[in-house]
């Protein structure tokens, strides 16, 4: 018979059994009658020789192998009943449980999303990305397009090398303009990525030289949206930038590669790099990609890399600062590189969570279990061993902590819901953060893991200890006893301790964001409104035909009513991440790049950005005209620090310009130092440089409204519709909502661990609040004998109150140690203060104090307000 | 009457399925046989008999009927299977080969003695 039989068929081996076994007694008996025994002596002699027949049996049932299955249905239908028969403790401990592990879920989910889901790519640890090491740490390298050239030539570890830039270009189709993410990459982009198209072909080497063919993939996506899913497109003539191209492939859903915070989403369209080699690939903006060679390790690639850096640095003696090397590293971990710290400070701070919840629900078994400890005295005496009682209560707590995770997965779907408009598009591979397979795995170790770690001790407790002290005991009603004092104490002073950690983690974290909010930008944000326009096309193909059609924006603009001022700044946004250019001053090229700003009259005005000296730009600063600059202060500072810089000559762009004014600095990024920039009129900027700034950064139209500026953006939009059509439009939003969208990775990361540190405030004080309230219960008799004999109330509240306070006052000292070591994980994520601010430790030790002395003292004062006689008589 | 042993671990299996390899037989008649075949120097104890009688049944090595015994009663009859019968003449070896050479040393030690 296999297992599965005699598993199914247990009952009637249990009924062979006995016979078999009766069998065996009744054949004794017999025998011994027959050798003279008398019935009686002979009964007794077969039963002594047998031993006892119900042990046997179970020996033998125990021989089956099924015993363990039998046990734990069993064991689960006996620990739903209890819980069932104790709704309130059942509800207590699954709601705290719940809480802490759905905490724990989602943000697991964003971790394993962002950080360390593979990605969606055949063999994705083979894809590396080229990077410069120094000795102050590592960043993405990017490169020339020549640069990018010469390397492909050396990249002998690496099977494909790759370079793809970003940028935005104008879709037209039909009469509708949108503005797209267009991704222009090498021939052997897909190479890297291993991936085919779904439909058509991918690039061609000979479409890649030269100044590129015109030729475009679709991502799946805008194949679907744009054509309809149509298979026809392949061939087809699509409008990129008004020039037209051709349609060579689809590629398969989901391929989002790029994480590009100017231009966030998924990518479009891909196109070859060469098309942008001689514009974009001027500068260092190629990333550049690769595949290791099948059977050369990650450690080879990276040492061959590493050679090839003297050969690099010879051939572009300005590529490369002198104190870094080449070298690579996975694409994925680059990836999450920006985010992976602060994401796993995250984690273990929801996992403090958990901990606090475990000791809870530890707390909640502990008490149940000695209010249980006389009928587990009574089971030991009847057989049970001990390991079975251990396993049926273990088999309650991780019951208990599985139906708490069931209901930690619907928290946690409400939780990612409400996280997904919380994060910034600053967050990569957004797209890979669901709840899945591996989330359902994570919740089930952590059911089972949490069950077992907070069901152990009191099991072990509970279980210990002879059998007849137990069932005496708990005859007497006589309290745990001294050790379960100890152990509850310490479950209290660790949930102190984990949670001041956290609440001066997020102490640290809210200071940090009022710094940051704090910070003055450099303009007046309210009333602004902002709109990103995107000219491309042979209309637009010189700087007076970009100008002329900006002056007559605006003009139509100004007569919106309710708008004050307009303007346009191109090369990027305050607070938003804009163009560089070198900078000459007397001959000799600037060692720090120059911010670099393209805008028309009117723009300090609509922003109020101060001029302090000279004058601003005005509609006399033309084409014809002499070339001028405005500088922000921080610039004016590096270069004159003595004198005054009105009237000295700077080279921007390669011509010589007349320095007329200088403004108040803005900030690109508002928890980093001003830099210096330059500003000139649109209409004195070479088209070159317009144009590749344009394709990075977008050119906005700013407006000062004397109303709610949003209630105007459909009138604006239409008078810019109404100059072009085929002009796209992008991101419409106030300044105050660039503001916010500049700080919303800061604001996620403070909002999550205030709210992981206010659960944990919570729990820690229901925690404390139970072991102290427990305390009380258990010492009833003590207090009624001391209030009889003549002690006041007072001295009892006093007498409950130091305990508690003792157990808080221990848990912040360990509490506060750790905090000082731990915090030290955030100082790259702290602005305006130290990790180790007085301030905030001791502002968090204050409220925590205040929180858990405020539990202890609910029943203290109840146990003040004994009534003495009922306290004894309860004996 | 000579002191009673323990059985050494394991050996309760093997004189089971020696017992059995004769002829099909309950438990209470083997339980019989071990101790009179032994002389009464092997006491096996009837509490382990019948769980070691289901652990060699539910790993293969024997088979059981219900049969009626000569008094008319239903016993269940264990019988070897063929795997039982490769698994005795395996142990048998073994256990020949162990006590040869713990003889040996026996023998070997007591020469040194003297």
């Amino acid at each position: 018979m296999n297992w599965w039989n005699r598993l199914l068929r247990g009952r009637r081996m249990d009924e062979q059994l006995d016979k078999e076994l009766r069998f065996h007694l009744d054949q004794q008996i017999a025998d011994l009658i027959g050798r003279g025994v008398a019935p009686d002596e002979a009964r007794r002699q077969a039963q002594l020789a047998f031993g006892g027949p119900t042990q046997v049996a179970e020996d033998c049932r125990e021989a089956r192998g099924t015993r363990w299955l039998l046990d734990m249905v069993q064991d689960l239908r006996f620990g739903l009943r209890s819980l069932l028969n104790k709704p309130g403790f059942a509800i207590a401990s699954v709601a705290t449980l719940a809480l802490g592990i759905g905490a724990n879920i989602t943000v697991f989910s964003i971790v394993y999303g962002v950080v360390f889901r593979p990605l969606p790519y055949p063999h994705p640890h083979e894809i590396v990305q080229l990077i410069e090491s120094s000795p102050s740490g590592s960043d993405e390298k990017d490169v020339t397009y020549k640069e990018l050239q010469f390397l492909k030539q050396q990249g002998s570890p690496l099977e494909f090398l790759a370079g793809y830039t970003v940028v935005g270009s104008n879709l037209s189709v039909s009469n509708r303009t949108e503005r797209v993410k267009v991704v222009p990459v090498s021939v052997d982009y897909f190479h890297v990525l291993g991936i085919k198209p779904l439909l058509g072909r991918d690039f061609l080497p000979e479409e890649d030289q030269g100044n590129g063919a015109h030729v475009l993939i679709l991502s799946y996506e805008r194949w679907q949206r744009q054509a309809g899913a149509d298979p026809g497109i392949i061939g087809r003539t699509i409008t990129l930038d008004a020039e037209p191209y051709t349609v060579i492939g689809v590629m398969p859903p989901h391929l989002e590669a790029t994480i590009d915070p100017i231009l966030p989403g998924d990518t479009d369209v891909w196109t070859p790099l060469a098309l942008v080699g001689r514009t974009v690939g001027e500068g260092e903006n190629i990333a550049v990609l690769g595949r290791l060679r099948p059977g050369i390790s990650f450690a080879q690639a990276r040492a061959k890399m590493t050679e090839i850096t003297p050969e690099f640095r010879k051939v572009f003696p300005l590529g490369l600062v002198p104190s870094t090397t080449l070298t690579i590293q996975s694409y994925q971990s680059m990836l999450s590189n920006d985010v992976r710290t602060i994401l796993l400070v995250l984690f273990g701070a929801v996992g403090f969570v958990l901990l606090i919840a475990c000791a809870n629900v530890a707390n909640l078994l502990f008490g149940r279990a000695i209010t249980r400890a006389r009928e587990f005295a009574v089971r030991a005496a009847l057989g049970a061993s001990r390991t079975r009682l251990i396993r049926q209560q273990l088999t309650e707590s991780v019951l208990l902590s599985i139906l708490a995770a069931l209901f930690a997965l619907l928290l946690a779907r409400i939780g990612m819901q409400s996280l997904g408009a919380l994060s910034s598009s600053d967050l990569p591979r957004v797209s890979d953060i669901r709840l899945d397979g591996w989330a359902f795995a994570f919740t089930l170790a952590v059911a089972v893991v949490t069950g077992i770690l907070f069901g152990l001790v009191p099991a072990f407790r509970a279980t210990s200890g002879g059998v007849y002290e137990k069932l005496s005991e708990a005859t007497a009603r006589v309290s745990g006893g001294r050790q379960h004092g100890r152990f509850r104490a310490a479950l209290a002073v660790s949930e102190v301790a984990l949670c001041l950690i956290l609440l001066t983690g997020a102490a640290l974290m809210i200071e940090t964001f009022r710094h940051v909010l704090n910070t003055d930008s450099g303009f007046n944000p309210s009333h602004v409104l902002s709109m990103q326009v995107w000219l491309a096309g042979p209309r637009y193909d010189s700087t007076s035909s970009a100008s002329r059609y900006y002056d007559r924006v605006l003009e139509r603009i100004q007569t919106v009513p309710g708008v004050q001022s307009t303007s346009v700044i191109a090369a990027g946004l305050p607070l938003q991440r804009g163009g560089n250019s070198g900078v000459a001053f007397n001959g000799k090229n600037i060692q720090q790049s120059f911010e670099t700003r393209m805008i028309l009259p009117g723009y300090f005005q609509t922003m109020v950005i101060p001029v302090l000296l000279g004058r601003s730009f005005s509609a006399a600063d033309n084409e014809h005209s002499p070339a001028v600059v405005v500088i922000s202060q921080t610039g004016a500072r590096l270069l004159f620090p003595s004198k005054t810089p009105i009237g000295s000559r700077l080279n921007v762009f390669g011509s010589e310009r007349e320095i007329v004014g200088v403004v108040g600095d803005v900030k690109s990024y508002l928890d980093q130092p001003s830099q210096p920039m330059v500003y000139i009129p649109l209409a004195q900027a070479p088209y070159e440089a317009l144009k590749l700034f344009s394709s990075f950064f977008p050119t906005t139209i700013v407006m000062r409204t004397s109303a709610e500026p949003m209630a105007l953006s459909h009138s604006i939009e239409q008078q810019v519709q109404e100059v072009d059509p085929s002009v796209g439009i992008g991101h419409i939003r106030t300044m105050d909502q660039v503001r916010s969208a500049a700080v919303a990775m800061r604001q996620f990361n403070m909002t999550l661990l205030s709210v992981f540190a206010a659960l944990a405030l919570v729990l820690a004080a229901i925690g404390i609040y139970g072991v102290i309230a427990y305390g009380v219960n258990q010492r009833r008799h003590e207090f009624g004998v001391r209030l009889a004999l003549g002690a006041k109330p007072g001295n009892i509240l006093r007498l409950v109150l130091r305990q508690g306070i003792f157990l808080v006052g221990l848990g912040i000292l360990f509490g506060a140690t750790g905090s000082l070591g731990l915090t030290r994980l955030l100082q790259s994520y702290l602005f305006g203060v130290a990790p180790s601010d007085p301030i905030a430790l001791a502002g968090t030790t204050l409220v925590l104090a205040a929180v858990a002395t405020l539990a202890c003292s609910i029943p203290a004062r109840r146990a003040s307000k004994l009534d003495p006689m009922a306290a004894l008589r309860d004996e | 009457m000579p002191p009673k042993s323990d059985l050494p671990q394991g050996t309760l299996d093997l004189l089971i399925l020696k017992v059995v390899a004769l002829d099909p037989i309950h438990g209470y008649a083997i339980a019989q046989r071990l101790q009179q075949v032994s002389r009464d120097v092997v006491q096996v104890p009837q509490g382990s008999l019948y769980p070691a009688l289901h652990r060699l049944e539910n790993r293969g090595l024997l088979a059981a009927d219900w049969k009626a015994t000569e008094t008319g009663r239903e016993a269940k009859f264990y019988r070897l299977t063929r795997k039982g019968r490769s698994q005795l003449e395996a142990e048998t070896k073994s256990w020949q080969r162990l006590t040869e050479s713990v003889a040996l040393v026996l023998r070997m030690s007591e020469g040194g003695a003297e």
